[in-house]
């Protein structure tokens, strides 16, 4: 099981909302966090990754939006079951897109393709 | 030994003890940091590192002989309190200017942070015991009140440095319980204190629970101090002045042990907050950080983010508190 870990970067050009997005919906999907289990408050974990509490709270509008999270006034966060939407071909075209990128920066730094193949599978399979 | 050059040997002490705990200050602090400037290793071993130590210790060591001169020379003075105030002045007014010389030479810490999502945290049990001291001073209201009669008409409650009573208390509300509501408003402002600072401050800060202690031990004297001046007086009976300065050391003394023997441990990490937000190595303002409290680079426990508009609810109440302990000696005639 992967550890309940969240991580910012300041100086990364990825935005601090996104970062925070990224890594929780890692976690939801992989079933690290599972449904019923209440995320830390806004103040609390934006107090510990030293941001904003307004970053947080964006982040779990989104996660919200996407069905994840139920947030509740007086409640806080809390994880639920969430039904996997079918994806459209055009989001799956994105997607391939971003995997192209990616396979082929991990080429260009000398990742033979089957070990890339491997990965990618592992990933996908754990992610079920 | 006269009650005056006890008083004057007293004070003497603390401006020595001050000194001292000043000039600990940089070999306290985490290795990383030198008068609140993230250094790279061993630039205190450097030239420009052991100038800046050395120069501190001027800024210590000669204000402080100054005002032990001045102690001794014009005892009984207001210039004795005068002379306390100048070692902490001159220690903070050096330690800023050092900071200023040795800026230059900041390298920033990582800024990367992580966090665990691990299940609620819960306030330690001790912090509780933060409503004793709260409930002690509505004890002794309460007794008081039982015991009305008892109170003399007229009592002394200040007393100046020659230890002759300089303000009296009437058998009136304002002069019983004025002392308990003021100390009751400086407890509750510290217990409040206590629980800011711990769902204020980040969870890696291995110093939340040191400082838990630390404050309720104060909030614990300051209201045994103002419970005891009414109940002395209705009790008819006077504690002896050693043991009204000891009662407060056996409960802070092994505090701040406490505090010290935590402080600092190799383990924990420089608080990476950007170098940018400190003024002086002292004042943090970061508004797109949320925590209330963060570690101090001077290496003395935690600070405010002035950034955090929340701090103005804690300032709010510490003028509050300040403003009626004036009010509360108004109302007593001299």
């Amino acid at each position: 099981m992967a550890a309940l870990v969240v991580k910012v970067d300041p100086a990364s050009s990825v935005p601090l909302v996104r970062q925070i997005v990224d890594q929780l919906r890692v976690l939801l999907v992989e079933g690290t966090l599972k449904p019923g289990t209440a995320l830390p408050p806004v103040r609390r974990l934006a107090t510990d990754l030293a941001v904003h509490f307004n970053t947080i709270a964006e982040a779990y509008r989104q996660l919200a939006a996407e069905g994840w999270i139920d947030l509740r006034h007086g409640r806080g966060a809390m994880v639920v079951e969430r039904e996997a939407p079918l994806a459209s071909r055009r989001d799956i075209a994105g997607y391939k897109r971003r995997l192209r990128e990616l396979v082929s920066q991990m080429r260009a730094q000398g990742v033979p393709a089957g070990r890339i193949a491997a990965e990618l599978k592992e990933i996908a399979e754990g992610m079920k | 030994m006269t009650f005056h050059s006890g008083v004057v040997l007293s004070l003497a002490f603390v401006q020595i003890f001050l000194a001292a705990a000043l000039l600990a200050i940089p070999y306290k602090t985490h290795r990383d940091l030198l008068f609140g400037v993230p250094v790279p290793p061993g630039f205190r071993s450097t030239e420009t590192g052991r100038r800046a130590l050395n120069l501190f210790w001027l800024w210590i060591v000669i204000p402080s002989l100054a005002g032990l001169a001045l102690m001794i020379l014009l005892p009984a003075s207001a210039l004795t309190v005068v002379a306390l105030l100048v070692t902490p002045v001159a220690g903070m007014v050096g330690f800023v200017a050092l900071n200023r010389k040795l800026k230059p030479f900041a390298i920033q810490p990582s800024l990367v942070r992580q966090t665990t999502l691990g299940p609620a945290e819960s306030l330690p049990w001790f912090a509780w015991l933060g409503l004793g001291p709260l409930f002690m001073l509505a004890g002794v209201a309460a007794y008081l009140h039982a015991h009305w009669d008892q109170i003399p008409l007229r009592f002394p409650v200040h007393f100046d440095i020659n230890g002759t009573p300089n303000r009296w208390a009437e058998r009136s509300v304002s002069g019983v319980y004025g002392f308990l509501i003021f100390g009751g408003e400086f407890a509750l402002l510290l217990f409040g204190m206590m629980l800011a600072g711990w769902y204020g401050s980040r969870r890696s800060n291995s110093m939340r629970r040191p400082a838990l202690v630390v404050m309720l031990a104060v909030e614990s004297i300051i209201a045994l101090l103002f419970a005891l001046v009414p109940l002395q007086t209705a009790g008819g009976f006077r504690l002896p002045i050693p043991l009204m300065i000891v009662l407060p050391l056996v409960l802070l003394i092994p505090a701040l042990a406490y505090w010290a023997h935590e402080s600092n441990k190799p383990r924990d990490p420089v608080d990476p907050t950007p170098n940018e937000c400190w003024k002086g190595g002292i004042l943090y303002y970061n508004p797109n950080d949320a925590a209330l409290f963060v570690q101090r680079r001077d290496g003395m426990g935690f600070t405010i983010n002035f950034g955090n508009r929340r701090c103005w609810l804690l300032y709010a109440g510490l003028i509050l508190v300040l403003a009626s302990g004036p009010l509360v000696m108004q109302s007593l005639p001299k």
